[in-house]
């Protein structure tokens, strides 16, 4: 069988030293970033790559997906014991988890955090598998026209279903795209918005925008607040205390299955990702159960839901960058911006002219799940301890990471500058609400987006109707301009309905 | 009570017209094209259009934002800027550890109090995690010190 020995191939690549020893670090420094509130998956993966270099291809991305997973296991941990999301996927995770914790519960809610991330995990790595390849051999047969409306739907979706204002979403991508013009044109030659800087004339480093934006603005905004996460009480827990009663666990498998199913499809969406995915399965379980009131208060499938969903739909998030070359969300387009630096081309032709990069890492996904379960159980004290670190010893050290870490690319000073500006505008955009996300992946969307406009329109004569000229285009448009719609009426609705709650004040 | 105007929310997106406005007069001067072939200028162009559509529904929206949103917070922005831009002064010329010490020590004023101690005992470990890590394993071409 073809899939076997592939499979085969991908163990070899996973199993190999290097393989293991690359896995077990990304999912460490994963659960690490994962447990500390305030650094995400998005920043320790940019913090990475400069370090993945002297890697090979497969190994690099084997490890830097490795943060990306591991991030997830690690987020609930201060999400029950803190009530303070270490991830924003694990935010969900805080309402039940942390209630369980006041109960005096929280080491159930960790055990169950732990079995229902595996189990989503694992349930999204066999879609991974099956879909991927598939998916891939369709997309074979896309034309520009059809990559323009997907990559479209990815952005309009990723800023209108990230949380707040759907239009400031909007705004972040079409800024992220703009950002993406910035140095040598690929076609003409010519030099775009460079104001004469040689360090633009190959384009602005997407490291300096990640780490500007999600590490130097994260810091900033977290220093401009009085309350912090390392202020908060850690809630006490006992290991004896770990394992669930027998008759909460009897009902428990119906929602991991349910969780994971949801997580996986979300996840392999374009522009939702995690967050949503554990927010959609908490809703969907709290409106199944026949005892809804219990949600809030510490039931535990409040927190079986979520997190098997949230890890399900970051492993299903491969999907669509494994077979299409485009990514779903911030952190898949930053693991796409590393591929592309390694010299890995993402798209529909990766699955067979490079198995071992796409079948060792889904190789890797079994091993390191299975890692990070049999490692977070035992680790769950020190990640405790680790929770109490304050932030005056931590923020300098993570400046220190981000600055050595941006330099290391190129060697060059100018990249630490670029990065402090746009931490500050990041600032100034997180503080008013903007979603930094969508910036990023419009960012690393803009030139394929281009070239592929390009390209369609040469190939039609100039005929704009090429755009819906196809069944997947017009889909892919179809699904865009609804979107698009409901993101106006928010805007239009929240207005009125601001009004009328204002004349109803007055009067 | 009327809702006041939220200052910082329509300045920002003010700020945001006018960049979107500054593409659009841009993209011209690169080349536009035609359909058949879009020059360099076409996509400027367009996503300036764009910005400013988007732009518009954002002030809208923003403009009677009731949150008070406490932009001007001197000390972390002063600190962490006056940290980094030393560090990557001190960098090349200097060595990897004097730019370490110079941003840990500046961006620990970012909050308050002073904790001396702590702070000094901060920049020696990610001065020796620095060299160790970045000079010896990954060997970066930067002095440690330049004496």
């Amino acid at each position: 069988m073809d899939i076997l020995s592939n499979i085969a191939l991908g163990f070899d690549t996973a199993l190999s030293f290097q393989g293991l020893l690359f896995c077990f670090l990304g999912v460490l420094v994963g659960s690490f970033v994962g447990v500390l509130p305030g650094i995400g998956p998005l920043a320790a993966i940019s913090l990475a790559l400069p370090m993945t270099y002297q890697l090979s291809p497969p190994i690099a991305l084997i490890m830097l997906a490795g943060i990306f997973y591991g991030a997830q296991y690690g987020g609930s941990i201060a999400a029950i014991l803190l009530n303070m999301p270490g991830t924003a996927s694990a935010a969900v995770t805080c309402l039940d988890g942390n209630a369980m914790t006041k109960q005096g519960r929280a080491g159930v809610a960790m055990f169950t955090a732990m079995i229902a991330s595996f189990v989503g995990g694992n349930v999204a790595i066999l879609l991974v598998m099956g879909f991927t390849p598939m998916l891939a051999s369709l997309a074979l047969q896309f034309s520009s026209a059809d990559y323009f409306a997907i990559m479209l739907l990815g952005l309009v979706a990723a800023s209108s279903l990230s949380v707040g204002s759907p239009v400031k979403g909007l705004l972040m991508v079409v800024v992220g795209l703009l950002l993406g013009l910035v140095g040598t044109d690929m076609t003409s030659g010519m030099e775009r918005f460079t104001f004469g800087v040689l360090e633009f004339a190959d384009g602005i480093s997407l490291v300096a925008i990640a780490m500007g934006m999600f590490g130097v603005a994260e810091i900033l905004v977290n220093l401009s607040q009085k309350q912090r996460a390392s202020d908060v009480p850690v809630g006490k827990f006992t290991m004896r205390s770990m394992l669930p009663k027998r008759d909460e666990m009897k009902g428990i498998w119906k929602t991991l299955t349910r969780g994971s199913l949801l997580g996986s499809f979300v996840g392999a969406l374009p522009g939702s990702g995690p967050a949503i995915a554990a927010f959609m399965s908490y809703a969907a379980e709290k409106k199944l159960s026949k005892t809804p009131e219990r949600f809030g208060k510490g039931a535990i499938e409040g927190v079986a839901a979520p997190e098997s969903a949230n890890n399900a739909a970051v492993q299903a998030a491969f999907i669509p960058t494994l077979s299409l070359g485009i990514p779903g969300d911030a952190v898949m387009a930053v693991l796409l911006g590393a591929m592309i630096l390694h010299g890995v081309t993402p798209g529909p032709l990766l699955v067979t002219s490079q198995p071992e990069i796409f079948w060792g890492l889904v190789a890797s996904f079994w091993v390191g799940n299975i890692m990070l379960l049999l490692m977070n159980l035992p680790l769950i004290k020190l990640w405790v301890k680790m929770l109490s670190i304050p932030y005056h010893l931590l923020y300098p050290a993570m400046l220190f990471f981000i600055c050595i870490g941006v330099y290391s690319i190129r060697s060059n000073v100018f990249d630490i500058y670029t990065t402090l500006v746009f931490g500050l505008v990041g600032f100034v955009l997180i503080k008013l609400r903007y979603p930094a996300a969508p910036l990023l992946l419009g960012f690393i969307l803009g030139p394929m987006m281009e070239e592929h406009f390009r390209r369609a329109l040469r190939l039609s004569r100039g005929d704009y109707t090429t755009f819906v000229g196809s069944t997947p285009s017009a889909l892919f448009m179809a699904i865009t301009l609804l979107f698009l719609v409901l993101s106006l009426v928010a805007v239009f609705r929240q207005r009125s309905g601001k009004r009328a709650a204002t004349i109803k004040a007055e009067g | 009570m009327r809702n006041s105007i939220n200052w910082p929310q329509l300045s920002v997106a003010g700020l945001l017209a006018v960049t979107g406005g500054y593409v659009v007069v841009s993209g011209f001067s690169y080349d536009v094209g035609s359909a058949r072939n879009i020059g360099p200028g076409f996509f400027p162009v367009a996503l300036g259009l764009l910005m400013l559509v988007i732009v518009f529904f954002v002030a809208l929206e923003g403009v009677r934002d009731a949150a008070i949103d406490v932009l001007w917070v001197p000390r972390p922005l002063l600190a962490i800027s006056a940290g980094m831009v030393g560090f990557a002064l001190a960098l090349e010329t200097a060595g990897l550890i004097p730019a370490t010490v110079i941003l840990v020590l500046l961006s620990s004023l970012a909050e308050g109090p002073l904790r001396a101690k702590t702070t000094v005992i901060n920049a020696i470990a990610l001065s020796a995690m620095g060299v160790l890590l970045f000079i010896e394993a990954f060997s970066l071409p930067l002095p440690a010190i330049n004496w």
